[in-house]
């Protein structure tokens, strides 16, 4: 049976490897901590596949390179720039999904590269966009989905979630699903 | 940072108005609520520096996007916190127990509102300025924080951009109404103002 510790760190170097873990992050944090987190998966991984529904890419990976992660490992799952601009080419780096309201999309994109074999790390930024569409419910159900196809491979997967956005339901639903919930401070 | 006399800000600051005052009525008809309207800021920015000015709230942010195309290219942009944009889809549907998702239904409603503050926006400029522009279809986005900036300046190239930012609210509905323009756009609504002028 699997155990979930709620623990409040200031960092989240201790993650080990096949390790899944939803990072709860105050909000006034959240844009501090996002490079770092992006840094310490990189090292561990050897190639990592990001979603984001926070930021844009063209936003989102000079942040990444300035903290000091290595993007070369990147592949991001972009769903957010496709939301305004429903044009937007893809690039090699980045595949791009409709919204964060399309689950099913963001699902099979993920299967899609999961399966590719080539991928050890994962982040999901974030679990509170979700909410913005989707009940915990459904939430908590498409993280399991996840979950199970990042146990399948080994990886090591965070998700976040801002504190100000995420209610006690979502992360009592995600919790039946990970290894650890962790509080940043 | 080029050159743009007070006077051109003060005018098209009162274009926007206008147009936000249009919309305010379309917009009180349809939630059955007072709308306030706030005094407009208006900047012109460096590019990186359009954040700080359209504010990098630190929450979950719901914004009915707009482009601007024809004679002027740019971003009409409602920004709501979250928790406002349910509030307001809940107003306009006239539903009695209070929403905690955004439902496509309450996507579309929220659209509408794009809809009329878009149309009235264009017309102040179109009428008084005798341009040519018009918006294209209304889109939900979400984001977190300055995100929404980002997303703001998709549409939006150069190094400097016009901003027209106006706070309103409707009841305890809190939002804000952006207008962004690239260089060349705020240069030719200069133009069209000289032309007036004259």
């Amino acid at each position: 049976m699997q155990q979930v510790i709620n623990k409040v760190k200031p960092e989240i170097k201790g993650i080990e490897q096949g390790e899944t873990v939803v990072l709860v992050i105050p909000n006034e944090l959240y844009s501090q901590k996002i490079g770092g987190i992006a840094r310490t998966v990189a090292k561990k991984s050897k190639a990592v596949c990001y979603v984001s529904l926070n930021k844009l890419i063209n936003a989102l990976e000079p942040k990444l390179k300035k903290s000091g992660a290595d993007v070369s490992k990147f592949l991001f799952v972009d769903g957010i720039t496709k939301s305004a601009n429903p044009n937007i080419e893809e690039a090699d780096n980045v595949m791009y999904v409709g919204s964060a309201s399309a689950l099913t999309e963001i699902s099979l994109t993920l299967g899609k590269i999961f399966n590719s074999g080539h991928f050890d790390g994962f982040i999901f930024d974030s679990l509170s966009t979700l909410l913005v569409y989707n009940n915990p419910k459904t939430v908590g159900k498409f993280v399991h989905n996840i979950i199970n196809k990042i146990k399948a491979k080994n990886m090591t997967a965070v998700f976040t979630a801002l504190e100000g956005d995420t209610n006690s339901s979502l992360l009592k639903e995600c919790s039946m699903y990970v290894d650890n919930v962790v509080h940043l401070k | 940072m080029p050159g743009f006399q007070k006077k051109f800000l003060d005018a098209i600051r009162e274009i926007g108005n206008m147009g936000a005052g249009q919309a305010s009525g379309s917009l009180s008809k349809l939630t059955s609520q007072k709308v306030v309207l706030h005094t407009p800021h208006i900047a012109l920015k460096k590019i990186v520096n359009v954040p700080k000015v359209i504010g990098g709230s630190q929450e979950m942010i719901v914004g009915i996007y707009n482009s601007l195309k024809g004679d002027l290219s740019g971003t009409l942009l409602i920004a709501l916190p979250a928790k406002s944009a349910l509030t307001l889809a809940d107003k306009i549907q006239k539903k009695k127990t209070k929403s905690t998702t955004l439902t496509k239904q309450a996507q579309d409603k929220l659209k509408q509102i794009g809809e009329i503050v878009t149309q009235n926006y264009v017309a102040s400029i179109t009428q008084f300025l005798e341009l040519n522009v018009s918006g294209t279809e209304e889109r939900i986005i979400s984001a977190f924080g300055e995100s929404i900036a980002d997303l703001a300046l998709l549409g939006v190239k150069g190094k400097f951009a016009l901003v027209l930012r106006t706070e309103f609210e409707i009841g305890s509905v809190k939002g804000k109404l952006i207008l962004l323009l690239a260089m060349d756009s705020a240069s030719t609504i200069k133009q069209a103002i000289q032309k007036k002028l004259e």
